[in-house]
């Protein structure tokens, strides 16, 4: 657990959480192997899980062409991916072997919205992330709106 | 039995009375009169007034009924008024009471509550010039603060003796705002700048409105310690109600604390007013410096208002300045009225309350500065 | 005592003046202490969105690449002429695609090295763009 929550605390998105949030957040997530090429998630399946990149790359394709990569411990791999109807948004591949920490969307959607605050942070964190690695991912897409159901 | 009646007759009113209690019964109806049919300052003036009556009832020395022999009742419960005990808990109430918004909105305003407070010197040494001593001096400055119980806790420290002309006056002059202020007003400042529309004050938030009391008292306290009695009280009540958490303390602070001690105040003070004791040319010097101080600090406040307008963008009414010699709220409806004579769509009531209440703040200040000049 | 003689006696101009000063003091620094209350609120709320305050992350320093292999060198060539098949900038999920198809071996990986060596850039529109300077210097 300690090492999850290590790669929690160097992540941008959940750096500012506080140690108790940090402790839930990590309670919340499983450890899983990736295979170079393997296909994380697919774009128009049922969304199930959200992602944090403990090491290896992984490659996010968007429907319009974009693409991101992803190689920083600690990124998020998540809300992009999630569409109000609960489906993915996006397709993840992993180019490497390496590991995520894998969190069930609807721990994570319960979480957030148990704790209005906590939410916050993640949202606003999330939305600095985006602006800044990911200008290009459009926000209206983000799931501020989108949790709601 | 013929000597049993004469005894008793003796002991009467009837017998005892002096026309210095008379003059004072006369006084405190004059009192209860302008609280209950003129509306003026009642919650005060009513109680005052009826003491009066019940300190001017001509009484036999040595039975302990009359306020100053240490063994009567009204003596007891004056010893709130001459330990200082009273004006705090008052405070304690307005400041469970009071909104500070308008303040916190637009901080500037505060400085026309500083202004005010140049009143209270001026009078102190118009005071000086006439030939009381400073303690006596200081005491009848600070009626120009326009606050009673600022004034009853810095003469309850300085001049004791002087606490029943110095209360009567303070809370005669504010009982008389709406017809002391506006021809000050009026005289001193231009239709024009009477017509100036103040900006919408910016809407603040639940956290400033607590940290405030916080803040203002560590901040006060640390300048003029001497402060602390009422800054803290009146810093305390008002973060029992802002808190939220504590709205039942906050409740007791502004209901039954305040009215409870008002009453007890009033009505000690208006005891106080004994004929032999009250009627003296002191108190007529204290009248008159009384009035003097109010006239000062109201004209202070206008001009300083009219001097910042020299420096800001956002025209404030110079009619605020006013505002600032506490006296709450009656001189900032007080603004409201004479803003409203020359257009009757301004509305200067909430921002007239700013300087209104930091002019309690510098009075609280100002007397807590004053008290450790003398002591 | 009386007039002017009294006031100076008891001190009565300094005490005048210092008092007025010291309200004067009070109120200035407590407005300008309460006029910046909302201002502090603000950046507290908004504390993680300063670039001063952030947590720096922290980017262990990329390690220099070893130089490429043969089958590295050759797979490299292969994506270049993918590339110049295709937009520019091009799409990175069209190119894999590509290279799937095409047969090329370790498709995944192989990209991943050119993104690595920055033969690969992304122009931070969602596309990349094909650093031909990175390729001469690990592939030529």
């Amino acid at each position: 657990m300690s090492g999850e929550l290590k790669i929690l605390e160097k992540g941008t998105i959940f750096s500012s959480l506080a140690p108790n949030d940090l402790k839930r957040l990590g309670s919340l997530m499983e450890t899983r192997d990736i295979q170079e090429g393997e296909t994380l998630a697919t774009r128009g399946e049922k969304a199930t899980q959200v992602f944090i990149l403990a090491s290896g790359t992984l490659l996010i394709a968007m429907d319009d062409g974009k693409t991101a990569v992803m190689e920083t411990p600690g990124d998020f791999i998540g809300m992009e991916l999630l569409s109000s109807k609960g489906e993915y948004i996006n397709t993840v591949i992993s180019l490497t072997r390496g590991e995520v920490l894998a969190i069930k969307r609807d721990d994570f959607i319960d979480l957030i919205q148990e704790d209005s605050a906590l939410a916050e942070t993640i949202m606003d964190q999330w939305h600095s992330f985006l602006t800044e690695t990911l200008p290009f991912v459009e926000k209206e897409a983000s799931p501020d709106t989108e949790y709601h159901y | 039995m013929e000597t049993l009646f004469l005894d008793f007759f003796q002991n009467t009113g009837f017998f005892l009375c002096d026309y210095r209690n008379i003059i004072m019964i006369l006084v405190g109806m004059v009192f209860i009169y302008l609280g209950i049919a003129k509306d003026y300052e009642p919650l005060l003036l009513v109680p005052i007034g009826f003491g009066m009556l019940m300190g001017n009832i001509p009484v036999f020395k040595g039975l302990g009924l009359g306020i100053y022999e240490s063994n009567s009742v009204l003596h007891y419960l004056y010893l709130g008024v001459t330990q200082g005990v009273y004006p705090p808990l008052i405070f304690l109430g307005i400041g469970a009471m009071t909104d500070f918004s308008t303040l916190l909105a637009r901080p500037v305003l505060m400085l026309l509550g500083a202004a005010a407070q140049a009143g209270i010197f001026i009078t102190f040494l118009g005071a000086l010039a006439l030939g009381f001593t400073p303690h006596e001096a200081a005491s009848i400055g600070i009626i120009g603060g326009a606050d009673g119980p600022t004034a009853i806790f810095l003469t309850a420290k300085l001049a004791p003796t002087l606490i029943g002309p110095i209360a009567v006056a303070a809370y005669s002059y504010m009982a008389l705002v709406p017809v002391i202020q506006p021809p000050i007003m009026r005289l001193l400042t231009t239709r024009k700048e009477r017509l100036i529309r103040m900006e919408e004050p910016r809407e603040v938030g639940k956290r400033e409105k607590i940290l405030f009391p916080i803040i203002a008292f560590l901040l006060c306290c640390f300048l003029a310690p001497a402060a602390l009695p009422l800054l803290g009280m009146l810093c305390f009540g008002n973060l029992l109600k802002e808190a939220v958490v504590t709205e039942r303390l906050a409740v007791a602070a502004r209901t039954s604390i305040i009215d409870s001690v008002t009453i007890l105040l009033g009505v000690t003070v208006g005891a106080s007013t004994q004929g032999d004791v009250f009627l003296t040319t002191k108190s007529v010097g204290i009248f008159f410096l009384g009035a003097l101080s109010f006239c000062v600090a109201t004209a202070c406040g206008l001009l300083f208002a009219k001097f910042m307008n020299l420096f800001l963008k956002s025209k404030i009414n110079p009619l605020l300045g006013a505002a600032g010699v506490s006296a709450v709220p009656d001189s900032a409806r007080v603004v409201q009225v004479v803003g409203q004579r020359e257009d009757p769509t301004n509305f200067l009531l909430m921002h007239a309350m700013a300087p209104n209440i930091s002019g309690v703040i510098g009075s609280a200040i100002a007397a807590g500065v004053l008290w450790s000049f003398m002591s | 005592m009386y007039g002017i003689e009294a006031i100076a006696k008891y001190n009565g101009w300094a005490i005048s003046a210092v008092g007025v000063s010291i309200v004067f003091t009070g109120l200035v620094l407590l407005s300008l202490s309460i006029s910046r209350i909302h201002k502090v609120l603000d950046l507290w709320d908004n504390r993680n969105n300063i670039q001063l305050f952030k947590k720096k992350v922290v980017k262990d320093p990329k390690p220099e690449l070893p130089p490429f292999t043969p089958n590295e060198k050759a797979s490299a060539r292969q994506f270049r002429l993918l590339i110049s098949t295709m937009d520019d900038p091009f799409s990175l999920q069209r190119l894999l695609h590509l290279a799937k198809i095409s047969g090329l071996e370790r498709p995944h990986a192989s990209l991943d090295h050119l993104l690595k060596a920055r033969i690969i850039e992304p122009d931070h529109q969602g596309h990349h763009l094909f650093n031909s300077e990175a390729f001469d210097r690990f592939v030529s």
